[in-house]
């Protein structure tokens, strides 16, 4: 009896369904004949992706300058 | 898979890079369905379904705010508690229907059977969970997605969501031990 909670993991864990050999045709199908979305013309996503990309940059470069701080305040203190 | 890549290629007109995302994500949203004990039949109208929507909206996600696959699920799941709702009384397993094909390898026969039994009473007691205990359930087996993610699909906090995690797998527990006890 799968009452236990490992057992009940596993057992939740094991898919029962799972997607017909055509599925991933079916989808494209539909796809191919469905309107373009909008972003294929304005580049939206696009634009969303390059902003995630400036915001990632400019987290590396805040833990950069950060850590350039603390190094000058290690060397201040060393001496 | 590089998402972003694969949503600037679907950018630049590349209608067959959508195939990636539907290939990475078809058995997880599948998996995800069974826990949400809908039947193959409504799982693959479903998982056909958010596919789509999300071609046809792609332009509505946004990286910043969550990962693509959160987006991702909150379609499925959206639909699959529309499905649930329109369906609640209609879609019930009767105790002599077969029982569905597993996904997983095909092990010996007995304990294929033993498996089959398990997922019987399983679907059967998440049957008799309602919808918003299925949708976190369903939701905390995905490995795509964190607890982070499954609250901001739900619309919860994490603590709410961690709290109501627990509780619906207690009473998914209680009521699979009330399953087998039945002669």
């Amino acid at each position: 009896m799968p009452s236990h909670e490992k057992e009940l993991d596993l057992l939740l864990n094991t898919s029962i369904l799972k997607p017909p050999d055509d599925f991933l045709n079916k989808v494209m199908r539909q796809v191919e004949n469905a309107p373009s979305a909008q972003f294929l013309r304005q580049g939206v996503v696009h634009q969303h992706i390059q902003a995630k990309n400036q915001l990632k940059i400019a987290a590396l470069n805040l833990t950069k300058l950060a850590a350039f701080v603390f190094g000058i305040m290690l060397a201040t203190a060393a001496v | 898979m590089d998402i972003d890549d694969v949503i600037r290629r679907i950018g630049k007109g590349d209608k067959q890079a959508f195939a990636e995302i539907v290939m990475q994500y078809q058995q997880p949203i599948f998996s995800f369905l069974g826990r949400m004990s809908l039947s193959q039949a409504q799982a693959e109208d479903i998982a056909q379904e958010t596919f789509v929507r999300a071609w046809r909206h792609l332009d509505d996600y946004q990286p910043m705010k969550a990962a693509f696959s959160t987006w991702l699920f909150t379609i499925a799941r959206n639909l699959a508690l529309n499905e649930l709702t329109s369906t609640r009384s209609k879609n019930e397993f009767s105790s002599g229907e077969e029982l569905p094909d597993m996904a997983s390898e095909t092990p010996e026969p007995l304990q294929m059977l033993c498996i089959k039994q398990q997922h019987f009473h399983l679907q059967a007691a998440l049957r008799q969970l309602n919808m918003q205990d299925r949708s976190v359930i369903g939701l905390a087996y995905v490995d795509e997605l964190s607890m982070a993610d499954i609250a901001r699909i739900e619309g919860d906090s994490l603590e709410a969501v961690k709290t109501r995690l627990h509780r619906a797998k207690e009473k998914l527990r209680k009521l699979m031990e009330k399953t087998y006890a039945k002669p």
